[in-house]
């Protein structure tokens, strides 16, 4: 899949860029906005991560033009304001998804994952991990033929585990993503409902999806 | 009530002001028409008898004068003045014979009076007797009571003796009447002429009465009329205030308009309009700032961050590199959660805190939050009670944070093995969560600061504990973003008890 990276910052952008890449993304990426807008006309891009302030061209400029003229790459913004006018100006321009700084990389790959199957008509709301699935707008979670009843925060919980295999996530990353900022970070919120997962997904102990490591986090087993 | 209104102190004062005016004005016009008319009778005096005394004269000569004095004078002013002339041996040569009521017998200028009535009359001692200011008393070394003189000398069986060139003149009261008496002489006679002064006192009292009425009735009128020009006067201040309260921190761009105001008041419009202008640019500049602070600290942290996950991601498991890392992005975690707090604080300082509205399911958010408490808090007693299906318009990461606030509060500041209530109820249209907690209740006088940005009801109590959490002034401020309020409840002993309430809007998906 080839992603096209605009961002001025050179750092996000090398991060970005290693992240996507180990993910087998074929990436480009540009720091110019105006350089940006050439390379969408002239190559074919799967998807567009665009940072909305760029020199020479900002980004809500570019997306404005890119779909003034019918193309329909699917386009995620980056944004470091918590402006939410900007946002929903965004969005109602034609962008995917927005993605505010800072953000993981995990983050943004889910989102291409996601903004990506949409676009090619493909159903993104089932998340598949050996036996186990979850259907994201049902909300139902199986584990083989059986039907798991999860509370709200182990379903939130799972979901962004899965979205996310093989990569390590530490305690207060996914107390951020599934709980929000205004936890403390002390708290064990995490290691409790990862055990009550776990015995949910697999009471009997046999094939574990979640793998613990030790005073860092947990860690999503990648299926083959 | 505490400020005086300016209107009626102007009012007071210009009434004030033109009272002394006034009354100053009065006083002096009566006065001046006194002297005025002191003056008049005594030049008349005078005029018509000064003369005479300088020649000698015959005994009868008297009766004669007196009656060209009534001649000349007329029947109106004849009334007014007794005439008489005693030798110098005091003999009475003449005396008026048309004395106007009981008064010429009073006079102490009849020799026949007996001593005890003279000295009932006392002249010198009389407070009312005066000599005119305008005249010098009597010539030569007489003392200033010269009609006394006359008659203490005669009543000492003293010949008269001193001859006064010049009339002595004198007024003074008996038995309710004044008198502005001249006394003359020559060599062979004294002349004393009284004249009444009741008919001038009695017009300067009519003076004095319409002066006394008028001046009151006109200070009212003035009273009213200033109350009424200060209403005038103050209308376009009126105006101005009332637009300034409308203009806030969200309007900031409105400004009093300057089309019918006075000169005078049009400066005052352009100062408070040159006052909003800089308020504006700075709220503006504020604002820009706390963007570009956002934008400036969050990149360095997006690289930080991203840098560290990467290298968190290729460290083996369990290696020490893995651990720090771990800390690392822990910290990294920790600013994000200070520059976000901080810029929700410059936000609501603005007033530009805005809520990103979807549609949340409250009642599945404090389900959650609940289960969350039962985690956090194993050694508190939770009694939740939430109705189902209770949807809301909100920002679903501040209504996040509002309950997250509000749930850590009921565990800071509850006792050991204390207890927490959570009721979610909907009625008629309105969502209404209450969350109390046991333990030390917030005193009753600091109800009203509980809401203000620094409030903390111990101050001993740890640091730690305030983590990252938002103060219940910002969570008052997400809830009334929401259209909704969040309150302090004491109706139990021992409990503290918020209120939240928000609009709620209709269950199910949205379609």
């Amino acid at each position: 899949m080839k992603v096209l990276v605009v961002e001025d910052e050179k750092k996000i952008a090398s991060f970005v860029r290693k992240g996507l890449e180990e993910q087998g993304f074929a990436v480009e990426s540009c720091a110019r906005g105006d350089d940006a807008y050439t390379m969408a006309r002239s190559q074919a891009f799967d998807i567009i991560v665009l940072d909305i302030m760029l020199p020479g061209r900002d980004g809500l400029s570019i997306l404005r033009s890119l779909r003034g003229q019918k193309n329909t790459v699917p386009v995620i913004l980056l944004t470091a304001r918590a402006e939410p006018n900007e946002r929903i100006e965004g969005l109602n321009l034609g962008a995917d998804d927005y993605l505010t700084k800072p953000f993981y990389i995990q983050e943004l790959i889910a989102r291409i994952h996601a903004v990506t199957r949409r676009a090619s008509g493909e159903p993104s709301s089932v998340l598949r991990a050996g036996h186990l699935t979850m259907n994201v707008m049902t909300r139902q979670v199986t584990v083989g033929e059986k039907h798991i009843e999860l509370t709200p925060r182990e379903f939130n919980l799972l979901e962004y585990l899965m979205r996310s295999p093989g990569r390590v996530l530490t305690r207060t990353q996914i107390l951020e993503r599934v709980w929000g900022y205004a936890f403390d970070p002390q708290t064990n919120l995490v290691d409790v409902n990862i055990q009550r997962l776990r015995k949910k997904l697999d009471p009997d102990g046999k094939g574990d999806f979640i793998e613990t490591i030790r005073s860092v986090g947990y860690r999503f087993l990648k299926s083959e | 009530m505490k400020h005086s209104s300016f209107t009626l102190k102007l009012a007071l004062l210009s009434a004030l002001g033109s009272g002394v005016v006034t009354l100053a004005i009065g006083y002096s016009f009566l006065s001046i028409i006194t002297q005025i008319n002191y003056q008049r009778i005594d030049n008349e005096i005078r005029r018509l008898a000064y003369p005479k005394i300088l020649r000698s004269h015959d005994l009868d000569y008297w009766p004669q004068f007196e009656w060209s004095l009534r001649f000349i004078l007329g029947d109106e002013e004849a009334r007014q003045f007794i005439v008489k002339v005693f030798d110098r041996n005091g003999k009475v040569l003449h005396v008026s014979p048309h004395r106007p009521g009981s008064l010429a017998d009073k006079l102490s200028l009849t020799p026949g009076d007996s001593e005890k009535h003279i000295a009932s009359i006392q002249l010198p001692q009389n407070p009312s007797l005066r000599l005119s200011p305008l005249e010098p008393a009597v010539s030569e070394q007489q003392p200033l009571f010269g009609i006394a003189d006359v008659n203490l000398f005669r009543l000492a069986g003293l010949p008269f003796v001193r001859t006064m060139r010049q009339p002595a003149l004198a007024t003074f009261t008996t038995h309710g009447e004044a008198w502005r008496v001249a006394a003359m002489g020559n060599e062979q006679v004294t002349l004393v002429i009284g004249w009444n002064l009741a008919e001038l006192h009695a017009e300067l009292g009519r003076y004095r009465n319409a002066f006394l009425i008028a001046a009151p009735a006109s200070l009212l009128l003035l009273f009213v009329a200033g109350l009424w020009l200060a209403r005038q006067a103050l209308r376009p201040v009126r105006l101005i205030a009332q637009t300034a309260g409308h203009i806030t921190a969200r309007n900031l761009s409105q400004r009093i308009p300057d089309t019918s105001a006075a000169r005078e008041f049009q400066h005052l419009i352009e100062v408070i309009n040159g006052m909003l202008d800089r308020l504006e640019s700075s709220f503006q500049q504020a604002s820009r700032f706390s963007a570009d602070a956002a934008h400036e600290l969050k990149t360095p942290l997006t690289i930080l961050q991203g840098q560290i996950d990467q290298a968190l991601q290729h460290a083996p498991d369990g290696s020490p590199e893995q651990g720090a890392y771990t800390n690392w992005l822990d910290e990294v975690q920790r600013l994000k959660a200070i520059v976000q707090k901080l810029l929700l604080l410059a936000q609501v300082d603005a007033g530009q805190l805005r809520a990103t509205l979807t549609r949340v399911n409250l009642s599945e958010l404090v389900e959650s939050t609940a289960e969350d408490l039962r985690v956090i808090a194993p050694q508190l007693v939770l009694r939740p009670e939430i109705a189902p299906d209770i949807w809301v318009e909100a920002d679903a990461d501040l209504l996040n944070q509002l309950l997250c606030n509000l749930t850590s509060n009921a565990v800071k500041f509850n006792e050991q093995r204390g207890q927490i209530e959570i009721h979610l109820s909907s009625l008629s249209g309105v969502a209404s969560l209450v969350i109390a907690n046991t333990g030390q209740t917030i005193p009753c006088e600091d109800h009203d600061q509980v809401f203000d940005r620094f409030y903390r009801a111990d101050k001993s109590r740890g640091r730690h504990v305030d983590g990252v959490g938002l103060g219940l002034s910002l969570s008052r401020e997400i809830a009334r973003i929401h259209h909704g309020n969040l309150a302090l409840q004491n109706d139990r002993d021992g409990w503290t008890t918020f209120v939240l309430t928000l609009p709620r809007c209709p269950s199910g998906q949205p379609g």
